[in-house]
Parts: structure tokens; C-alpha cells; sequence
């Protein structure tokens, strides 16, 4: 797993919390599924520090994007898991990062490949 | 979730946590990892868990409080561990910080609390300036403050007063004080009214007008007892009935000591005199003028009144001084100086301290690196060295506060007289913000500058390093910091030593008289219309009489009555001129103390007579006027010739011829640090020379045995003559003498404590550092010794280093020393700022101190078993 570290991107400021709430937007999951799904998702390419997800998920419930909650596992009902699902606030913070993230790319995108830009 | 407890929070994560690692073992496990093997995987991927809940707590943000209680209780913990550490801390903080609060009590009561007038700031002495006669501060002349206050540009108002001593008498014992015919507009000048009655109307304060008084604050309460029915009542001052109109409040006692106010009754002939100077004038700046604008106006003003008035204003300027400078007088620079003493004593005790820390960091290195591989912030670490730093401050300073409450009573006697009924130094918020800002100080002088690169090492190395080999960085700081301690404490030292010659010059000054023995009082006796002691003759009768009755007491020698007793005044000069030499040029004026004096004063005070004859009972009114000159006087006016059978006069044309009869030598009289005055005395039995002011008051009784015990029989001779007369100053000449000294005794004494405090405190820090060294070093000097180093080599390698170190220490002290000592300036007699002997002795001091302090650590090195110290490690 150590191996490969150096092909993996680490990720931009910010950029995490914009992940997660686009995660959580398919419904509530615990932490290690939403590692787990931006990993799957980006085929291995975004590498989730576990280290730095939770405070992130600390920090979002913190400003009311999204709530937690203690509930047994679908698969697993003796085991409760902490549950993180997206708030309506959280839903319209993901807009707009979303339309900045895409303001971001289209800016750099612009300046790598100036001649399809224009 | 924000309504939830620490605790519940705390579990809340943990399980959280725990969920993440149970899913991910699991997940490893799928993928073929062992058992074993698959919850280490977990946990490596999840990192270090510490810092990760550190980073959850940091977001949740509420924990900044919990996290102070935190650190305070693992400071606590850290300072129990060393114990004698936490002891010499706190103790040399408690002291450094103690002494600081005791000398703030008094600079806060002298120099920042404000005085009882309005806008104090704004208010000033103005003064003739007279330095051609030896009067840089001259008392004005009436007309040249009517010409003052009518054409200068910077005053709002000005107003004059005067002084005189009266004998207020009635019910009880007839008691002397103090007291000031004052201009009406002074207290309004001043801003201060009446706490009963009112003040003194314009109409009132002429020649002749009714006789009306205010009362200071402590005579209405020492002898009034404080009753209000006390205005509109009489009293009888000088034997005159004066009615009271008003008490003035508390710390009113304006100028220095005065309890009594009466109208200034001066007639249009007394406000044209330009020849007489004797009032004093004061003065509040126009809004937004400062004072040096109002020296420049008044010095133009001056100069325009030298030429309008040549004869009496040539050489005479004006001189304007703020109202505190005033009052404080020379003990502005005393207490400067002190509080820079004291001052360096705290840094020299933070140096001190600032080394222990380092040490203390070096020793706990590992510590430290333990607790950053747990997790520990850099900013964390950084904070428990400032919070234990805190705390030592916080202790130390309370302790300091409470050796302030024993200290600061016992520094009332630095409060100038002037001062002393307003503001004492005292315990109070102001003293304790003070402390509070000092401690805060010195614990980031002692606690955070070492702390930064304690806690930015890498830990691995730390750890790997096991404290062991590594003579730490902070060694190099350690070396720079006790070298300032040497280098301030030299500067201590040489300031002590500067103020212990000068109190030792000016203790052993020669008076020209003897003090020992000698007891003295005061007779102020009342000139007004209904005083009995209105006419020469009366006045005469009264001073024989009560020398009669005081030569007949057992165990009395001789007496003699004076105008002033030495060193009580620094005025009483006259004016006067010598048959047959010519005329003095404009604005040179010739000018000599001037003494009146009984027959037998010169000998009671032990005055030596150089030549010609003393008094005697014989140069009575009708014999020819005689006089007495001392040395100094002969020199300048008849040099190189005899005096003796020369006359002089004290007026021009009318005032009579007096024959010079004697020379004596010259004596201490306006100052211990004022030598060399020219000086004249007259018998006290001649009119010629002997009214107004230089009336006799003073009496000097030379005693066989302790002169204090003389008090009561001398009190009951006067009284024995008048009952109504007051006696003010009974005190031992010897006493009167000390007094002078007083406040530079104290200076020395305190710089004195502070350079020993500062001294010990730097021994420490040098023997500290080379103790530490030679503990690090222990396996390298056991190698050199296994290699064939001689004990003793090692012994002088060390005593060498600290050496090195106080030299250093030395070199740099000696130069600020010559920078800094200039400051001292006239607080200094005798002794040269930059006296080679004073730095010498300091210099040599600190060096055999730097020896002592070496000399343990260097046997301890010596004594070093190379086998031992090379097995240790």
C-alpha cells in the first residue's frame, strides 16, 4: 500500500470538505464508508488521509453543513456506527463549492491549455 | 452535540475511533492480511491517534480554559518534580519582585499620584535667577512679580506669598507653626477651595486689612478636633486675635509644611521694593503652553526688566519650575536612581532564572521528546514552559506583595516633607497592577525567550540521544546570560560604591563646628503690633533671660542663640558694603550670610577663632557696632590683608559703620554639600544688625552627657520666662546633622541591598552554569584524565572559565557603568562619577565573588574518578 503513496495526489485545502458533503449527498454514512467511497470513486487516485478525515467531519458538523447521529448498521445491527447525513445548509454549501471548484478548474484549465480554452 | 459534556464527548470520539479501526482491521483482513498483522495495518493508516484528537479537540474550540487548568496542573506537577529549583525560583522572584513593589510605592507616591490641586500639571514656581550670587532659585522681588504678572504671555495667573513661623497661643500649649500671608488669588491659581467657610476676598488681602486666617486640614484636626463650629471663631497668633474663615482640605499644606493662611498685606511701597527678595511665586500655565515656552518668555521678560532697571536687575532672569519638580526637590534623581537599582535587580534575577530554565530544558529533553512522539504540539509544549514560568511569577509576585506590605511602611522617610501629608507609599490596586506587570515580565523574560528552542528539536534525535553527550544549545545562551548578570551587578556595585562615598565625604565633611553635645530649639518670637516682643529692647531682655536660666541648669556648659543654626537655612544673606572700596559695578552686588548672634553661640557651636576676639557681654546697644567674619569672607574682600579694625554696612548712606573684631573659620551653614560662603555675624545685643528676619530664634546648649535628656529642663527655662512662647525643633544638633544626610544615607542603603541581592543572585547563576557544565562534561574530563590530565589542570580549566566569564561580565559592566553613572549627577559630592578607585573596587569584588563562585564546580571537576565517570554512561 506504501508502495504507490507517491502516485497518489494529496489533496487541496478545503478540497476535502467539498468531497465529503458531495458524499454524504447519497445519504448518511459513518466515517470510514466515506473514506472508503471517495477512494472507490476516484479509483484509488485520492487517497483519504484517516488522520485528517475526522477532524474535517468534526469541523463540518461544527458549522451545521451536516449532523450526526448513533445507529446500528444495516448489515451489522448490534453494532451502532456514527452516522453523518447532509443538512439543508450543508446542501447549499455543496452548490456553491461546487461552482467555485468548477470557476477553479475552468481557471486553470484556461492557463495549462490556453489554445481549447479559447 | 454542543450541549454535550467534555467527558461524554471524549467516549463519543473514542468510539468513533474504535468503529474506524475495527472496520478497516476487518477490511485488511478481507484482503489477506493477517490477523495480527491486519489491526496494526489499521491503525497505521488511521496515524498517530494522539494528535489526531488533539486536532478534533482543536475543532471543537471550546477547550482553551480546560486546557489552561490543564497546563497549570502539569506546571504544578513539573515544579514539584525539582523542588529546590521551584524553592530558589519563587524565593529570588519573591525578593527581585518585592523589592521592585516597595520601590514603586514610593515613586507612585512621589512622582505619579496626582497632587491635590486641579490640572497640577500645568502649575509652576517661578523664581529669580540669581546664580551670579549663588541663587540659581532667588525668592522675588515684590515690583519684579507685579512687572511679571502684568506683562508676561504664558501665565493664566500668577500669585505671591511669604513665609513666617507664628506663635499660635490660647487654650492648651503654645504651639509654633507654620504659616503663609498668601496673594487671594493663590487658591483659586490652585484649584482648591475651602472644605468649610471661604476664601479671602481681593479687599482683604491689603496693608491694614482685617485680620482674617484659613487652616490647614491637620491643625483643624490635631487642635481643633475637627469641629465646624471652628470658623468664625478667634485665635490668637503672635498675640494678635485673628478671625478663622476657613479650613482647607486635606493635603493642602502649601508650600511644604504650611497649617496657616492669612491675606498677604503689602503696601503700594512694599510692591514698588525691587532691592528685597522674599516671595515666592507661583503660576499655572495657559492652556497648551509648555514650560519651556514659559522659560523663554520669562528669560525676554527678565532681560527687559535687567534694562529698563539696571541697578537691581542686572544678572537677575527668571527661572521657571514645575510644581512637582518643586516639591520633589533632589529626590526626583534619588528615586530614578534607586528605582533603576532595583530594577536591574530583577533583571539580573530573570537572567538567573532564564538560565535554570534552560538548564532545566536541557535536562528535560527527553521528556519533551517523549511527550511530542505522543503527540504534543510544538505550541503545547511551548505553552507548558510559559505556563510554568507563570506560575513561579505568580508565586514569587504574591510573595512579593506581601514583603511589600512589611517593607513599604518603613520608606515613609523618603517622602518629601513637602509631600508627605498628601501621598504615603502604601499597599494598594496601583502596587498590585504593578507586581502583576512585573511578573508578567519577567516570566517571559525567564520562561518564553529560553523556551523557543527547547521545544523545536526533532525527537527522534532527542530520543535516540537519551540526554546523554549533548552539551545542549542553550548552553552558548546560558554563557551570555550570566555574563549580563555580572555586567548589571558590576554596575550595582559601582553605584553603591559611589553613594557610600558620598556619604561618607559628607559625614565626615569638616562642619567648622562641633555638633556632639550640643542640643537645640527654636523660639520664633512674634514682631506684630500686639506682640510683646515688639521693641529691640524687649526682644533683647528675652534672650538674656532665658540663656540666664538655661546656663543655670546642671550639666549645661555653655548657650548661645542664633539667627539660623547651621544647615536649617539656605538663605539669610544681606547685602552690604565696605568703607573706602569702591562702588561694586552694576549687577555685582556683594552679599554674605548673615547671623545675629549672642555672645556666646560661636563657642557653644565650637566655631574656631582665627584671629581678633569673640563677643562679648560688653558690645552692648550703646557701644560701638562690632562684627564677626569668617575666613572665607577676609579672603574674597580684603585678600592678602588683615580685616581686622576694617568696617563695613548693611544699608548706604543712614545705616551705621560696624568694626570687623573677628575672624572664624568657616562652617557648614546652608548645606553639608555648600562649603566656602562668605559669612558675617553680629551680636544679637546691637541694633545695628539685628532685626526683622535675622531676629534670633534658634537656641544651641552645650551639655555634659546625652543632650537629649536636656529637652524638658531647656522647655521648662523658656516657659519659665513666657508661658505663651512656643518651642519648636528640640532635637540634638548631632541629629539636626543626620537629618541632612538622611535621604542619601537611604539611597546608599538601598543601592547597597540591591547590588548584594543582585551579587548573590549572579554568584548563583555562575556557579549554577559551571556546576551544570562540569556534570554534562563529566565523561570528556574522565577521558582526558584517563589520557593523563593533572586534577589540577582540570581545576584551573574550569576556575579559568568562570573567569573568563566574569571578566567578560566585568569589561562590559565597567563601560555601561561610565555611561550610566554620569546620570547620578549632583546626588554624587566628593567622588567623580567615573572614580577609578569606586570601579576598581567593584571590578575587584565581582572578580573575588566570580572566584568563589567557581571554585566548587572546579573541585567537583577535579575530584572526578575517570573509571566512574566513564562507567556512568
Amino acid at each position: 500500500m506504501a508502495d504507490d503513496a507517491s502516485e497518489r495526489i494529496q489533496l487541496l485545502q478545503g478540497t476535502l470538505d467539498m468531497l465529503i458533503l458531495r458524499t454524504l449527498l447519497f445519504g448518511p454514512a459513518h466515517g470510514h464508508q466515506i473514506a472508503r467511497h471517495i477512494q472507490r470513486t476516484t479509483e484509488d487516485l485520492l487517497q483519504v488521509e484517516h488522520g485528517s478525515l475526522y477532524p474535517a467531519l468534526h469541523r463540518l458538523e461544527r458549522r451545521g453543513w451536516i449532523a450526526a447521529r448513533w445507529e446500528p448498521a444495516a448489515k451489522d445491527l448490534k453494532r451502532e456506527f456514527k452516522y453523518y447525513r447532509l443538512t439543508a445548509a450543508g446542501r447549499k454549501q455543496l452548490v456553491a463549492e461546487e461552482s467555485r471548484w468548477k470557476k477553479l478548474t475552468g481557471a486553470v484549465a484556461r492557463v495549462l491549455w490556453p489554445a481549447e480554452g479559447a | 452535540m454542543r450541549w454535550m459534556r467534555r467527558k461524554e464527548r471524549e467516549s463519543d470520539l473514542d468510539r468513533e475511533l474504535q468503529r474506524h479501526l475495527e472496520l478497516e482491521a476487518a477490511e485488511q483482513r478481507e484482503a489477506g492480511v493477517g490477523a495480527g498483522e491486519a489491526e496494526w495495518a489499521a491503525r497505521r493508516a488511521l496515524g498517530n491517534t494522539a494528535l489526531l484528537k488533539e486536532d478534533v479537540r482543536q475543532v471543537w474550540g471550546w477547550t482553551a480554559f480546560e486546557r489552561l487548568a490543564q497546563d497549570i496542573r502539569y506546571g504544578w506537577r513539573g515544579l514539584r518534580r525539582s523542588p529546590g529549583f521551584t524553592l530558589f525560583a519563587v524565593a529570588a522572584l519573591a525578593l527581585g519582585l518585592g523589592a521592585n513593589a516597595a520601590i514603586f510605592s514610593v515613586v507612585d507616591a512621589v512622582l505619579l499620584r496626582p497632587l491635590p490641586f486641579r490640572d497640577a500639571g500645568n502649575l509652576v514656581e517661578v523664581w529669580e535667577e540669581a546664580s551670579h550670587m549663588g541663587f540659581p532659585l532667588d525668592t522675588p522681588a515684590p515690583a519684579n512679580f507685579v512687572d511679571w504678572k502684568r506683562r508676561n504671555h504664558v501665565f493664566s495667573d500668577m500669585a505671591a506669598l511669604t513665609g513666617d513661623l507664628y506663635a499660635l497661643t490660647g487654650a492648651g500649649r503654645p504651639e509654633q507653626v507654620t504659616g503663609s500671608p498668601v496673594t487671594a488669588n493663590l487658591f483659586p491659581l490652585l484649584g482648591v477651595a475651602p472644605i468649610l467657610g471661604r476664601n479671602f476676598t481681593t479687599a482683604e488681602a491689603r496693608e491694614g486689612g482685617p485680620r482674617v486666617v484659613l487652616i490647614g486640614y491637620q491643625l483643624w484636626r490635631d487642635r481643633f478636633g475637627s469641629n465646624p463650629d471652628v470658623v468664625g471663631r478667634r485665635i490668637w497668633l503672635n498675640a494678635e486675635k485673628y478671625e478663622v474663615i476657613g479650613v482647607m482640605p486635606r493635603g493642602v499644606a502649601f508650600p511644604e509644611e504650611t497649617q496657616i493662611w492669612l491675606p498677604l498685606a503689602l503696601g503700594p511701597r512694599d510692591w514698588a521694593a525691587r532691592d528685597s527678595h522674599y516671595l515666592r511665586v507661583f503660576a499655572r500655565l495657559k492652556p497648551g503652553v509648555t514650560i519651556a515656552q514659559a522659560r523663554a518668555d520669562m528669560n525676554t521678560l527678565a532681560a527687559n526688566l535687567a534694562r529698563q532697571y539696571p541697578e537691581t536687575n542686572t544678572n537677575v532672569g527668571a527661572a521657571v519650575v514645575s510644581l512637582r519638580d518643586q516639591m520633589v526637590g533632589s529626590m526626583k534623581l534619588a528615586l530614578w536612581v534607586v528605582a533603576a537599582g532595583v530594577g536591574c535587580v530583577l533583571l539580573v534575577t530573570c537572567a538567573n532564572l532564564a538560565g535554570l530554565m534552560l538548564a532545566r530544558a536541557a535536562g528535560r529533553e527527553r521528556e519533551f521528546a517523549v511527550r511530542a512522539a505522543l503527540g504534543a504540539g510544538r505550541g503545547r509544549l511551548l505553552r507548558q514552559m510559559a505556563t510554568e514560568s507563570a506560575l513561579l511569577a505568580a508565586i514569587g509576585g504574591a510573595a512579593g506583595v506581601g514583603l511589600a506590605v512589611w517593607t513599604v511602611p518603613l520608606l515613609r522617610r523618603m517622602v518629601p516633607a513637602a509631600l508627605a501629608t498628601w501621598s504615603q507609599p502604601k499597599v494598594d490596586a496601583a502596587l498590585a497592577g504593578f507586581v502583576l506587570l512585573a511578573a508578567a515580565v519577567s516570566a517571559t523574560l525567564f520562561g518564553v525567550l529560553p523556551a523557543l528552542p527547547a521545544s523545536g528539536g526533532d525527537p527522534a534525535a532527542a530520543l535516540q540521544r537519551g540526554g546523554r553527550a549533548a552539551i545542549g544549545g542553550g548552553t552558548r545562551l546560558r554563557r551570555m546570560l550570566t555574563v549580563a548578570e555580572v555586567a548589571l551587578s558590576l554596575v550595582l556595585v559601582v553605584g553603591a560604591g559611589l553613594m557610600a562615598r558620598t556619604v561618607w565625604e559628607l559625614s565626615h565633611v569638616p562642619l567648622g563646628f562641633r555638633p556632639d553635645g550640643v542640643i537645640t530649639l527654636r523660639t520664633a518670637l512674634p514682631v506684630s503690633a500686639g506682640s510683646r516682643y515688639q521693641s529691640f529692647a524687649s526682644r533683647s531682655a528675652f534672650y538674656l533671660r532665658v540663656l540666664e536660666r538655661v546656663r543655670a541648669i546642671p550639666g549645661v556648659v555653655s548657650a548661645g542663640y542664633t539667627t539660623f543654626l547651621p544647615l536649617t537655612n539656605a538663605g539669610g544673606t544681606s547685602e552690604f558694603w565696605i568703607e573706602g572700596a569702591p562702588p561694586p559695578a552694576p549687577g555685582e552686588i556683594r552679599d554674605a550670610n548673615h547671623r545675629s548672634i549672642s555672645a556666646d553661640y560661636l563657642q557653644t557651636m565650637g566655631v574656631r577663632l582665627r584671629a581678633g576676639r569673640f563677643f562679648r557681654d560688653s558690645d552692648g546697644p550703646a557701644a560701638p557696632p562690632v562684627a564677626i567674619v569668617n575666613a572665607a569672607m577676609a579672603r574674597r574682600y580684603w585678600p592678602g590683608r588683615d580685616p581686622l579694625g576694617h568696617r563695613l554696612r548693611l544699608g548706604e548712606a543712614e545705616a551705621p559703620w560696624i568694626t570687623i573684631v573677628g575672624v572664624v573659620d568657616d562652617i557648614r551653614q546652608m548645606g553639608l554639600d555648600v562649603g566656602g560662603r562668605a559669612e558675617m555675624y553680629f551680636p544679637c545685643t546691637q541694633p545695628a544688625a539685628t532685626y526683622g528676619f535675622f531676629t534670633p530664634r534658634d537656641l544651641a546648649v552645650r551639655v555634659t552627657g546625652e543632650p537629649a535628656r536636656y529637652a524638658r529642663a531647656m522647655e521648662r527655662a523658656v516657659w519659665d520666662v513666657d508661658r505663651d512662647q512656643p518651642i519648636a525643633n528640640v532635637m540634638p544638633m548631632a541629629q539636626l546633622v543626620a537629618a541632612k544626610l538622611a535621604w542619601r544615607e537611604t539611597a546608599m542603603k538601598m543601592t547597597g541591598a540591591f547590588a548584594l541581592l543582585a551579587l548573590l543572585v549572579a554568584a548563583l547563576g555562575l556557579y549554577g552554569l559551571l556546576a551544570y557544565t562540569v556534570a554534562r562534561r563529566r565523561r570528556e574530563i574522565g577521558v582526558r584524565m584517563a589520557m593523563g590530565a593533572h586534577p589540577r589542570q582540570v581545576l584551573r580549566a574550569v576556575l579559568g572559565e568562570g573567569l573568563r566569564l566574569v571578566l567578560f561580565g566585568v569589561a562590559l559592566g565597567a563601560a555601561a557603568s561610565w555611561a550610566v553613572m554620569r546620570a547620578l549627577g549632583n546626588l554624587l559630592y566628593g567622588v567623580a562619577p567615573d572614580d577609578p578607585w569606586v570601579l576598581a573596587g567593584a571590578a575587584g569584588v565581582l572578580i573575588a565573588v566570580g572566584v568563589v563562585a567557581s571554585y566548587a564546580p572546579a573541585r567537583r571537576a577535579a575530584a572526578i574518578d575517570p573509571v566512574v565517570s566513564l562507567r556512568s554512561e
